[in-house]
């Protein structure tokens, strides 16, 4: 036996310029003379040779029987200690409020490690299992927005969770419930801090805070004065130089001087109708009439109301465009005349074949971005929309609104072909928040964005875009109409779809791990372009089928 | 050439079927030991391929010669030995390749390991179990035959030197452990 052969071993140098092919003639001659003087030598020779063998066929084995399973880019192998799955579902109550005002992407969250401690710093080891609560620092949740203009970097929109901090806006109006179940609008311009699920500080703006018994004892806080709750509603307004007015609309607040220890000298309270008016200087007055009118909750969803008809009108204006684009494959726009229809209509007026209708399996009807939309609603293992796309394709658009609820396992199907056979594509997401294109050239590649959805686009409509460009060698990903990585392709082959389906993946004869991949939400737009869509017109799309303005 | 003889089980157990059924399950048994022999004297992979391929078309075309009281392997890894013989006679030497007298010592000597085949084939997947995932990825990489170690190297952003380096200690490296594993075995049994 050949042990601890070392690898400056003249006979294993030799031998690797010769598997390298660099051996040049004399180096040949030498392993010759080598192999046929000594039997030990060949011995080492054929025992290494074997190795060299055994690796070719585990690699083309292993690859064979694995990559139908995309293997991220991170060499680390899933484990609940180092993995930022977020297996989070969102209580539906308190999304259903949840009116999905889209502003730009707000990339914040993904540079957050604070975000993702490691499980096993925090939970008993009986907890650390894959699907432990995920661990969120959000006090709050941000449950409606209108036409609101931010003051800080971090874009915002409806149904994003909010941790302590800074909310500013240069107008609009915004309505944030904090988790002690309190409940404040803001209207701007204005600046708040949120400091934890009690207790909130004003620099200026208008408020109106809804405190029920649950929360009472909730402190709005200001340089001046902090207004303390006792239940259930009072409003609170601020100008930039410290002066405002405070006024109970129903209930009982407290007036606590912010710098002197709460003695029953400086405390004020306040009942139903009764304010006050204070300025920076401290001086505070009874107020003897009403204070400014404000806005309240059933007129901030009178003007969401308004927002979604006008936003409405803009997609149908869009979606006809899109029914007549001669380069769309496939156009569902779950725009079906009947709740029992169980055909999802392929709306391209050139539509290849019938056989490119979708046949609904188990999916229910719902509402989508908007109450007049409608959409189908993925929830079981079993709910698809199966079709068939005939043809070739040099270039591939992939495009969805979906609202995912859940990342129930570690992949989630958009579009996948029946199996894996050459030119497939899957579209897929992972639950770390992934969009993975794969595509079935030889051994399958999979081209993954970075972490881009994060627990806060859980329950919200996302606008997600991959584009396979056989022209300029490239796949790109896109969330709500940015384009958020580029992929070079290495060999562009030609696409082919055939059977396929939308929201969940029929593996044939791959089985096992993975196997499972259905969708836990919602669809209620989908579009397949025999095209690379340029990025203009991706941002044009999300423009016009954003849920609001 | 004569390799040596191995136990009959095989042969026997396949007797009663039909001759096609009977090629089919022998060579589907020993075509992991028939192409691994194939890759001992061809260095470089898609040529042992070919060379294998080629190997079944005639071993299917000889089988009525087959006598089934000689061993299928000995059989299957003679007739391959021709073909590479064959195969390197027509390629063009812008290759380097053994000289017959280098082939027949190296088939040989392998007369006697034959029936292990399967032992080295387990010893081998457990000792790839036992590296580290980046080096288990680098191998997938780069025996997998769709990338070029050059693609590869760009890639991880190495040199290719530093890659052959690599794989060369990881063979060595994977041939103690699979040593280790088939002596002790012989130890244990």
């Amino acid at each position: 036996m050949n042990q601890n052969t070392t690898p400056d071993n003249q006979t294993i140098r030799l031998i690797d310029a010769f598997l390298q092919g660099t051996i040049s003639d004399e180096q040949q001659q030498q392993l010759e003379q080598l192999l046929a003087a000594d039997p030990e030598q060949r011995q080492l020779y054929i025992d290494y040779m074997h190795v060299h063998n055994g690796l070719a066929s585990w690699a083309n084995e292993t690859t064979a029987s694995e990559d139908w399973i995309p293997q991220p880019p991170t060499d680390n192998p899933p484990s609940p200690l180092n993995t930022t799955r977020f297996l989070l579902i969102l209580g539906s109550s308190l999304i259903a409020a949840t009116l999905l005002l889209s502003l730009a992407y707000y990339a914040g969250w993904n540079t957050r490690p604070d975000n993702l401690p490691s499980i096993a710093d925090t939970a008993p080891e009986n907890q650390s299992n894959e699907i432990s609560t995920p661990q969120t620092d959000h006090i709050a949740l941000l449950t409606q927005a209108v036409g609101v203009e931010w003051d800080t970097s971090r874009n915002l929109q409806a149904g994003a969770g909010l941790s302590a901090g800074w909310l500013k806006l240069k107008q609009g109006t915004i309505q944030v419930e904090l988790i002690s179940g309190a409940s404040i609008l803001i209207e701007g311009p204005a600046a708040v801090k949120l400091i934890s699920p009690l207790k909130a500080f004003c620099q200026y703006g208008k408020v109106r805070a809804s405190v029920p018994e649950q929360a009472h004892g909730f402190t709005m806080e200001t340089s001046r004065l902090n207004v303390v709750d006792l239940g259930t509603e009072f409003t609170l307004s601020l100008d930039q130089s410290g002066s405002g007015q405070v006024q109970v609309i129903d209930g009982k607040v407290e007036l606590h001087s912010p710098d002197s220890q709460s003695t029953q000298a400086n405390i004020q309270s306040l009942t139903t109708g009764e304010g006050v008016q204070f300025n920076q200087r401290g001086t505070i007055d009874r107020l003897q009439k009403a204070m400014l009118p404000f806005i309240d909750s059933e007129e901030l969803s009178q003007l969401v109301e308004q927002q979604q008809a006008q936003q409405f009108k803009r997609w149908q204006e869009q979606n006809t465009m899109l029914k007549a684009d001669p380069s769309i494959i496939a156009y569902y726009d779950f725009e079906e005349s009947s709740n029992w229809l169980r055909t999802l209509n392929n709306k391209s007026q050139q539509k290849p074949s019938s056989s490119t209708n979708g046949a609904i399996v188990g999916c229910q009807w719902t509402s989508g971005r908007w109450p007049q939309k409608r959409s189908l609603e993925f929830k079981r293992t079993s709910d698809r929309v199966r079709t068939h796309i005939p043809g070739e394709y040099q270039s591939l658009t992939f495009m969805a609104w979906v609202r995912i609820e859940g990342f129930d396992r570690w992949l989630s199907s958009l579009m996948l072909t029946d199996g894996y056979n050459p030119g497939n594509p899957h579209w897929q997401l992972s639950d770390k928040g992934e969009m993975i294109l794969g595509v079935k050239t030889g051994p399958g590649k999979n081209y993954f964005s970075p972490v881009v959805l994060q627990p806060t686009d859980l329950g919200r409509w996302i606008f997600l875009v991959t584009v396979y460009d056989h022209q300029k060698r490239e796949v790109v990903h896109y969330l709500d109409g940015v384009a958020v990585s580029h992929h070079k392709i290495e060999n562009p082959v030609p696409l082919v779809i055939g059977p396929a389906e939308i929201g969940n993946w029929r593996p044939q004869e791959h089985t096992g791990a993975h196997s499972i991949r259905s969708l836990n939400g919602r669809l209620d737009e989908f579009a397949l372009f025999g095209r690379a869509l340029p990025a203009e017109e991706i941002l044009q799309l999300y423009q016009s089928g954003k849920p609001n303005s | 050439m004569e390799l040596s003889q191995e136990t009959q089980f095989d042969t026997d157990t396949t007797m009663n079927q039909p001759p096609h059924e009977q090629f089919v399950s022998l060579l589907a048994r020993h075509h992991s030991l028939i192409r691994g022999f194939i890759g001992t004297l061809l260095p470089h992979q898609t040529d042992a391929d070919d060379v294998f391929q080629q190997t079944c078309l005639v071993l299917w075309r000889k089988w009525d010669t087959f006598d089934d009281t000689q061993s299928f392997t000995s059989w299957a890894c003679g007739i391959a030995f021709y073909e590479v013989k064959n195969f390197q006679r027509v390629q063009s030497r812008d290759r380097h390749y053994f000289s017959d007298e280098i082939l027949s010592l190296i088939a040989a000597q392998q007369s006697t390991s034959l029936p292990e085949a399967e032992h080295r084939q387990r010893a081998l997947q457990n000792c790839i179990q036992k590296l580290d995932v980046e080096s288990r990825k680098l191998i997938q990489d780069c025996y997998q035959g769709s990338h070029s170690i050059k693609e590869v190297a760009e890639q991880t952003g190495r040199s290719c030197e530093a890659l052959y380096k690599k794989l060369s200690r990881l063979r060595l490296k994977l041939m103690d452990c699979m040593q280790q594993t088939l002596h002790s075995a012989e130890m244990g049994s």
